[in-house]
């Protein structure tokens, strides 16, 4: 079942409307991520509308070859003007900013495209291959297991982003609240509606996210006076990368990119985890510790690779558990939604066409983005140049247009632009966006699954426990939750003061 | 403003959201009042848990620049704004025209009301040349014209254009 579902996905993504919509969905993510300023989830969530009229396999593969696309394109601006275009490129800058200042820039740039075929094609190989094995356990699942993965993956998204874990839950936990707002599925009472025919069927994540990752960056880009960026017109020297510094470069790509993979693979921890993680890695095992920095090809294609690599990893929990594995996958998954897809077990059986397609896309865009990289690295160095007062308004326009289209409603281009305002200020007290956006995703599914367990274990919450799957996951989430409170550390100092006492006799 | 005050405020703000969405569970049946309660009590908890801490790690700054001898008022304080200034009247109005034109998309129409919106925000903002503002209006308006009503087939706000 699983080959032929394999075989039909290769063929569907061989379509030449899917070919079409991954090197779109590449280059656009590609001169995307060369705008410092603009992140793939941005560009994600503003292309999201767009593919509203789309096949639903051509239009998801479209954003994840975005994605992929994006990864590459955050290398060029971080190695020619010392900018990351994402976060995920911020070490890049080590080492590709100084093999710039060395006239280098093209060799720079093509490590960085070769060290992202390979990362992201392994990655894209860990998807085929691990997706279809979880994705049959998970099919085991019921009611109170599927609650425990919708725990898990909320608490994991709170407490592994970026700042303080409380935060992070706090974050989440009013994403699931939201997603509780308009007609309660079990009773059809109308629920958190406040008198408001607009809120009854809910609040449209896709208008939350477009607000919640778009609007803060537009105000972002403007609210400092800007600094002119100067950047190279041109590069002479060659791109790619000769066979002895391939050699150097393979062994420190592939560890790297298992790295990215493992990275992606747990929720909340994306690619600016993962290029820092495989850099720091790269550096432990190196013979020339002493070049990290200076423009070291190994530093450079750890990064690079890994950040790559992230793609296929955060796509596994999301198709196989319906838990996004980054903000840019809940997007995807939130496409998916959309197009009346529900992310989880069921996505590898009942839409298997969609999910293999997607899989199969993503190993294509690795393709599309080295030949589109190769052909035009030298034409984006000018993207790298755009002021960013001139992108600001542009954003704010495309996300206009893609809240309204979404229903035809301009009580969603005013909830996006109040999810916009509330957005800014989460970002000024460093609360994550994310867990906010997944909260409202996986909303739902919490509130059903919960229903259906409390009638299995006749409304007893001991369901939880009983059933060995749901105990397990609720206490790793449980852990996730503890490991980064001070109690934690509080427990780990005396457990180590202990131990040092009992050595010292 | 300090980060502890922004803290406060933000957890005070939580309480108040979720308290609101308490008072209006009385109105649901307990079926589906259950996982809403669970979860108004566990952002209760969570702004609490904030609120505690920004209070520890405020008294924590103040003793550390008392053994400093430092005025209460001279802590230091980690926010972004003491590395990069922000020009708040530039972010505020800027704010202000996507507001004004969110409002005015609807009675006016999006094809009016997007060049004048972008014109005049790069004026504002001083963004870029006369004869690129003029340019990039009209090619970011044909494009939008063909992707999402030509090729895509959209629905966009027509207004005075209807």
């Amino acid at each position: 079942m699983i080959f032929e579902n394999l075989l039909l996905g290769l063929k569907n993504a061989m379509s030449i409307s899917s070919l079409l919509s991954v090197t779109i969905g590449t280059a656009l993510g590609l001169f995307v991520g060369a705008m410092p300023g603009l992140s793939a989830t941005m560009a994600i969530a503003l292309l999201l509308p767009i593919t509203f009229g789309m096949n639903p396999a051509t239009g998801i593969s479209m954003l994840a070859s975005l994605y992929m696309g994006a990864m590459y394109g955050g290398s060029i601006a971080a190695i020619l003007i010392k900018t990351p275009g994402t976060p995920a490129a911020a070490a890049t800058v080590m080492d590709g900013y100084p093999l710039m200042q060395q006239g280098k820039a093209g060799k720079a740039l093509g490590v960085s495209l070769v060290a992202s075929l390979i990362g992201g094609v392994l990655s894209s190989i860990a998807l085929l291959t691990i997706a279809p094995a979880l994705g049959n356990l998970a099919l085991q699942f019921g009611p109170v297991e599927l609650f425990a993965v919708a725990v898990l993956g909320i608490t994991i998204i709170g407490s592994l982003s970026q700042g303080s874990t409380l935060l992070g839950l706090l974050s989440g936990a009013i994403g699931l609240l939201l997603a509780l707002v308009g007609m309660d599925p079990i009773t059809g009472t109308p629920r958190f509606t406040f008198g408001s025919i607009y809120l009854f069927s809910g609040v449209p994540y896709t208008v939350a996210l477009i607000g919640l990752f778009s609007i803060p960056q537009a105000i972002k880009l403007i609210q400092r006076d800007e600094e002119e960026k100067k950047t190279i017109s041109k590069f002479t020297d060659r791109m790619l990368p000769t066979l002895q510094e391939l050699k150097l470069m393979i062994p420190n790509t592939i560890r790297s990119s298992i790295i990215g993979i493992v990275t992606g693979i747990i929720p909340g921890t994306g690619g600016d985890t993962a290029c820092w993680f495989a850099y720091n890695e790269a550096k432990r095992f190196s013979k020339d510790k002493d070049k990290f920095g200076k423009g070291s090809i190994e530093g450079l294609s750890a990064a690079e690779s890994a950040n790559n690599a992230v793609v296929g990893g955060a796509l596994i929990p999301t198709l196989t558990l319906g838990i996004p594995g980054s903000s840019a996958t809940a997007i995807i998954m939130g496409g998916l939604m959309v197009h009346g897809i529900m992310p989880g077990p069921t996505l590898m059986t009942e839409y298997a066409d969609v999910t293999y397609t997607l899989i199969w896309a993503l190993m294509i865009s690795n393709i599309a983005m080295f030949a589109l990289g190769l052909l035009f690295t030298r034409l984006a160095i000018n993207v790298t140049k755009i002021s960013d007062k001139v992108l600001a308004p542009i954003i704010i326009v495309l996300c206009v247009i893609g809240s309204f289209a979404i229903n035809n409603s301009i009580f969603d281009v005013y909830l996006m632009f109040a999810f916009g305002i509330l957005g800014y200020f989460m970002n000024k007290i460093n609360m994550p966006t994310a867990p906010m956006v997944v909260g409202m995703i996986l909303g739902q599914m919490l509130d059903t699954s919960l229903h259906q367990s409390l009638l299995i274990g006749q409304d007893s919450w001991a369901v939880f426990i009983k059933n060995p799957i749901s105990a397990a996951l609720l206490f790793i989430a449980l852990v996730s939750i503890l490991q980064s409170t001070p109690l934690f550390s509080i427990i780990k100092r005396k457990i180590k003061s202990k131990k040092s006492d009992e050595a010292l006799g | 403003m300090k980060k502890s005050i922004r803290l406060m405020i933000a957890s005070i703000l939580a309480i108040i959201f979720s308290l609101i969405f308490y008072f209006n569970t009385f109105k649901l049946p307990a079926v589906a009042a259950k996982l809403p309660r669970i979860l108004i009590g566990l952002i209760i908890l969570l702004a609490l848990g904030i609120m505690i801490q920004a209070y520890v790690s405020e008294t924590k700054i103040a003793k550390a620049n008392r053994i400093q001898n430092k005025e209460p008022g001279e802590e230091k304080d980690d926010s972004e704004e003491k590395f990069e200034p922000i020009n708040y009247r530039q972010a505020i109005i800027f704010t202000i025209m996507i507001a004004a034109y969110i409002f005015l998309l609807e009675p006016i129409g999006y094809f009016i009301i997007t060049p004048i919106y972008i014109v005049s925000t790069y004026i504002f903002l001083n963004a870029t040349k006369v004869r690129n503002i003029v340019f990039i209006s009209i090619g970011f308006m044909a494009f939008v014209y063909f992707l999402f009503v030509v090729f895509l087939k959209l629905p966009i706000p027509m207004g005075l254009l209807q």
